[in-house]
């Protein structure tokens, strides 16, 4: 069972005018820095609902996504029924 | 040679539903209206709901019976039908600016400019598939034509999520055997009429008479002859192009029947609040009024009348409305809906000519009325200032929505400048 964990995040927007996000902080107060955006994709969160922009990037030597929808960040976090 | 794609959403509603919440998916999912409004009828189902014989315009009773499953019923949420529906037309701005929404599902997109032959307007049809079931996750299909009503009529002929060409060869063998009630303006009526006469495909009605086409469909028989025979040379227009605005209405179901004229006066009023605003942010008067009147059977009718002079003020809109109401029904059965519409539309920096007897003061402090009480609203929305009548008559969930939540009818002849 997956759901969504909405995040803290710190991002800057570049000369570009695009949003890179560079650091995380999950609902039980842990911070991570993102290492690299491996890809930013327009495209609908097909396993939890909606369409937003979803961000790829590395933390450490895991790759997760994160996504923007709405105004607000989340992750997928696997959680018990 | 003109490359024009028409592209529709399909199951538009339940599927922005579906995306959203991905549990009901593989579901019989119809989006119904506020049932406690009386609004409570299916307006879009799903492929799996289609399976039951699910039809628009079922009551949610009835879509429950035909479904021996489970089915989902959601609340109809157009606030979000309009945000994707302009994230989808946000990407076919992409490829051309001439881009015509023909309701909140269906666009055509013409992309000569981009496309030299056909196979070059199937690979961008294709691509405009592929785009928006990639990035916003909904299926389209898109038909591609060398006029508007041909590409409308491909993209109708495989469902979901696929392209249809109909060149300039292929269309007699493709669009003529098919029944004449598919093209664009033939509805039931006029297949009927059609029907007599032993048209019956769209074939027939491309080789019939044109004398005799005229004599029993009048100008319409000739238009809808020339879009049978691929003749449609109506342009797309484009995104900058401001629409000719003939007339500007609103209506509402309301929660209960009204039997009283207070309430009658009170619903109008709040009609005409929203008439008034819309025909102001547009810059008219209008010259004219109708009401439409729905009773508790269902029998509609509408009236009309002319106003003594051109006006977009609150008050005088009202009163015209209700005063053409007791003209028409000296007593009346309970009441089930209202319209009212300003027609005969004159810009709103035409002279007036009033009359000697005029209390033109009065008239000056309802015009500043109005206006403060619009700018109010365009600040705080709709419910944040109203007519008190309104709310001593429980009508209150009676007021049109939001302006920019509203979906209005289109229809195809529309005059742009």
């Amino acid at each position: 069972m997956t759901r969504k964990e909405y995040v803290d995040v710190i991002a800057f927007f570049d000369t570009q005018g695009k949003l890179n996000p560079i650091k995380i902080r999950l609902s039980d107060g842990s911070s991570h820095m993102i290492d690299k955006i491996l890809e930013v994709k327009k495209c609908p969160d097909l396993i939890l609902g909606g369409i937003g922009t979803r961000y790829s990037v590395r933390i450490g030597s895991n790759n997760i996504h994160l996504y923007l929808q709405d105004g607000r960040w989340y992750i997928h976090t696997a959680c018990a029924l | 040679m003109r490359y024009i794609l028409h592209s529709d959403l399909n199951n538009f509603y339940a599927s922005c539903e579906c995306l959203y919440n991905p549990s009901i998916r593989n579901k019989a999912v119809v989006v119904v209206g506020d049932a406690e409004k009386r609004h409570g009828i299916v307006l879009a189902k799903n492929y799996i709901a289609k399976k039951y014989n699910i039809k628009t315009g079922d009551t949610i009773y009835e879509a429950r019976n035909k479904c021996e499953g489970e089915l989902v019923c959601v609340k109809a949420d157009f606030e979000k039908y309009l945000r994707i529906s302009h994230m989808v037309k946000d990407i076919y701005k992409e490829y051309s600016d001439q881009m015509e929404s023909f309701g909140i599902d269906e666009a055509w997109i013409d992309i000569s400019h981009r496309a030299k032959n056909f196979d070059e307007a199937y690979a961008i049809a294709d691509e405009i598939r592929l785009r928006v079931f990639d990035e916003i996750g909904l299926t389209v299909s898109v038909g591609v034509s060398f006029n508007k009503v041909f590409a409308k009529l491909a993209s109708d002929l495989k469902k979901p999520n696929a392209v249809t060409v109909i060149t300039d060869k292929n269309f007699k063998d493709i669009i003529w055997p098919l029944p004449v009630s598919d093209l664009l303006y033939v509805g039931h009526a006029t297949a009927e009429k059609l029907l007599k006469f032993n048209i019956n495909t769209i074939g027939d009605l491309a080789k019939c008479d044109t004398g005799l086409l005229k004599s029993i469909l009048g100008k319409n028989g000739l238009m809808i002859q020339s879009f049978a025979r691929g003749e449609d040379s109506s342009p797309v227009h484009s995104i900058y192009d401001k629409e000719d605005i003939k007339s500007i209405g609103n209506s509402v179901t309301l929660p209960h029947d009204l039997e009283k004229l207070d309430e009658i006066l009170a619903t109008f009023t709040t009609l005409a609040h929203s008439v008034s605003k819309r025909m102001s942010d547009h810059h008219f008067r209008c010259k004219g009024i109708a009401i439409s009147v729905k009773d508790k059977d269902l029998n509609t009718a509408e009236h009309h009348t002319r106003l003594v002079r051109p006006t977009n003020s609150v008050s005088e809109l009202t009163h015209a409305a209700y005063d053409l109401f007791c003209h028409n029904y000296p007593s009346f059965p309970p009441i089930r809906a209202l319209g009212l519409r300003a027609c005969d539309l004159v810009p709103d920096s035409d002279p007036v000519q009033y009359s000697l007897f005029t209390d033109m003061d009065k008239i000056i402090k309802l015009q500043k009325l109005d206006s403060v009480v619009n700018s109010i609203r365009d600040k705080f929305g709709p419910q944040s200032i109203y007519h008190a009548d309104t709310r001593t008559c429980d009508i209150s969930d009676a007021t049109p929505d939001d302006e920019k939540h509203s979906i209005h009818p289109v229809g195809y002849r529309r005059d742009r400048s």
